[in-house]
């Protein structure tokens, strides 16, 4: 038989049992959408991940201390190693970075009038708000003057601001408490939202670098360095000139390891989505059993059917037809049971990924891989377990065909 | 074609059956040898081998033992494949129970062994094929009406149908008429009577004598073994026989 009449019968053959056709191909189906869906959404999350991350300044460049060790010994705790004549080194001899900030940190008791908040105030240079993509929402940023005065001003985020002024007054220009220290508030932040690890970005106080360290950390040390590369091609080597510099300003020999860590976004975003990849190997394997039982349907509903078919195997038989036409016959009803199922199961689980992203809300993105993956799954799972039921219909003799009650 | 070679020839054929750990032979020892253009009838009591060796001749069955020559070709070491092609090329099937597929047209039935000819027949060409086929037997008013919509009768005619759709050298009917009342088996002889006279071999099994009577040539079985094999030299016409028949009259309250 030829290939269109090959199709045309197995569609024929598998109309005329219509509902158990289409209760035979629900694994697959299932399936097939849980592929399509949870690609959907574990790609989503991905790129929502990644777009958060984003939101913490692109060609952005953290440098962290590490506890010093020498001789093996760790030296020092919780890891001061960072100094502001780092930052120095950096900003003279690094070319391929652009912009570069330390912080120093407190948690301080933050009033005004009748309210409190506790969070954490920070030094930077006004570099730092080009690093992070910061500007001012209402009143102004802080300048390189107010840095080498001293000056006690701060910029409040958008948390800060309606913890102490609930009433929604304007803050610029008000003095509030930090610890026992006021600072006058120059302006409010833009808003930043979560982090890519679900810290707060909005409750901040950032101040001039010198007016923290001066007045109340008092320490030579810094918290963690941000830098930027020019743009995203120049990170790595920006990244291997912060190395050298840091290494050369802290005397380290060449034995010696680094006492500092530099990480960038995108070897954040590298565990971000290692995890996200084990995740979707789960759901792969729990899409894959589906598809596995699936298959064992397909094969158990063959079976039956050439078992009931016998007689009319035995009538094709005798009027010519050869033991691989029955073969094919019986392969490609498998073939198209499963390929059917799977449009079926693309189409669900399209609609499904739509309806998840309208009434939850979560981020989704369909790509083609995931569709061609389910169509190569299924033809392969077609032919795989039909296999077996077609060559049994094969090698039926015409007589013992014929003679099947 | 030459018209005395024969067109089957069969030397000390066998066949032995197997089954709960005794032996039966169902064929003995069978020679025969059959020429074109014959209607061979095969009688004999129930079991006396007549459907085994029908099954034999039509390729659907080897024998244990003995040869097979048809058309000039040994079949015996034929393979599967080859014996379907043989089937296809050359035979057409008509079965008691009609062995129609369930659920299908009169047309698709007609037409499905055209269907194993690969890229042969067109389907305008099958169409054709198919409605000469149909109109042979007489069938052409029922072309689209589901088998089981048709009477036995019809049903049967529709398997005639697709025993000659490729034009076969020989026609095997096994107990063609067994399901059907004198009048429709006459009908049903008549075609087969038709297809003969237009040069097709026809080899019949059946066990009634009114219907071995429109054969040419009569061979009884008894267990396995030819007990006899004798030319009736004056077949008679089913076309005629049936004309004889009276008409069934509705009864009335009146008679
Ligand atoms: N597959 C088989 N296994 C075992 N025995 C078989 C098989 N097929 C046929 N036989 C036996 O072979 C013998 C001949 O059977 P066959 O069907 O040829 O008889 P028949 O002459 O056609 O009879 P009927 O007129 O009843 O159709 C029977 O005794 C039957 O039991
Ligand atoms: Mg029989």
């Amino acid at each position: 038989m030829n290939i269109i009449n090959l199709f045309i019968t197995a569609f024929r053959a598998l109309r005329k049992n219509g509902l158990r056709t289409f209760l035979t191909m629900l694994g697959i189906i299932i399936g097939v959408a849980a592929v399509i869906i949870m690609q959907a959404i574990g790609k989503g999350s991905e790129e929502d991940i990644t777009a958060r991350i984003n939101s913490l300044g692109s060609n952005m460049i953290i440098i962290a201390p590490n506890p010093k060790i020498v001789n093996g010994v760790r030296m020092g705790q919780g890891g001061q190693t960072l100094q502001y004549k780092d930052v120095l080194m950096i900003k003279r001899y690094s070319s391929a970075t652009k912009y570069i900030s330390p912080l120093v940190g407190v948690s301080r008791q933050i009033k005004y009038g009748a309210n409190n908040w506790s969070t954490r105030i920070s030094g930077v240079l006004p570099e730092y708000f080009s690093i992070r993509e910061i500007s001012a929402v209402e009143g102004s940023l802080f300048t390189d003057e107010d840095l080498r005065k001293i000056n006690k001003v701060c910029m409040i985020g958008k948390t800060v601001r309606t913890n102490l002024f609930p009433d929604g007054s304007n803050p610029v220009g008000k003095t509030i408490r930090v610890g026992a220290i006021p600072f006058k508030i120059i302006g409010v932040l833009n808003e930043k939202g979560q982090s890519g690890v679900g810290t707060d970005q909005d409750d901040v106080i950032l101040a001039p670098y010198t007016s923290v360290q001066d007045r109340m950390v008092q320490s030579i040390y810094v918290n963690v360095i941000f830098a930027s590369a020019a743009d995203a091609q120049s990170i790595k080597k920006a990244v291997s000139e912060i190395k050298y510099c840091i290494r050369t300003s802290h005397h380290l020999s060449p034995s010696d390891q680094d006492d500092f860590t530099v990480n960038t976004l995108s070897d954040i975003m590298a565990t971000i989505q290692g995890v996200s990849k084990i995740l979707t190997i789960l759901l792969a394997s729990v899409a894959g059993i589906s598809l596995l039982v699936g298959g064992i349907g397909i094969m158990n509903i063959m079976f039956v059917s050439v078992t009931e078919r016998t007689r009319e195997i035995g009538t094709r038989l005798a009027i010519g037809a050869t033991s691989s036409d029955v073969m094919l016959q019986l392969l490609i009803e498998a073939l198209v049971i499963s390929l059917v199922a799977g449009v079926i199961g693309i189409f669900s689980g399209l609609l499904i990924t739509d309806l998840i992203t309208y009434f939850a809300g979560w981020r989704t993105s369909v790509t083609a891989s995931s569709i061609i993956i389910s169509f190569a799954v299924c033809t392969v799972i077609g032919i795989f377990f039909g296999w077996y039921p077609a060559r049994k219909a094969a090698n039926l003799s015409p007589i013992e065909a014929l003679r099947y009650e | 074609m030459d018209t005395d070679k024969p067109i089957i020839e069969v030397k000390d054929i066998w066949k032995t059956f197997q089954s709960g750990g005794t032996t039966f032979s169902a064929l003995r020892g069978i020679d025969l040898s059959i020429k074109a253009n014959e209607m061979l009838a095969i009688m004999g009591a129930s079991g006396s081998g007549k459907s085994t060796f029908m099954n034999m001749l039509g390729c659907l069955d080897r024998p244990t033992k003995g040869q097979y020559i048809f058309n000039g070709v040994d079949t015996t070491p034929k393979s599967n494949t080859d014996l379907a092609l043989i089937r296809r090329d050359f035979f057409g099937f008509v079965f008691q129970s009609y062995n129609l597929l369930p659920r299908t047209t009169a047309f698709e039935n007609v037409e499905l062994p055209l269907l194993y000819f690969g890229f042969k027949y067109g389907r305008s060409q099958r169409q054709d094929m198919v409605m000469a086929a149909l109109k042979q037997v007489g069938l052409e008013d029922k072309v689209h009406n589901l088998t089981n919509e048709l009477s036995g009768g019809q049903q049967q005619r529709v398997a005639i149908a697709r025993a000659i759709i490729n034009n076969p050298k020989i026609i095997f009917a096994d107990e063609p008429t067994g399901n059907l009342d004198t009048r429709t088996s006459f009908d049903i002889m008549a075609i087969i009577q038709g297809l003969n006279e237009k040069g097709t071999t026809v080899v019949l099994v059946t066990h009634e004598n009114d219907i071995a009577d429109f054969a040419k040539r009569k061979v009884v079985f008894r267990d396995g073994q030819i007990l006899s094999d004798n030319i009736n030299e004056h077949p008679k016409s089913a076309a005629e026989e049936r004309k004889k028949l009276p008409e069934l009259i509705e009864p009335t309250a009146a008679t």
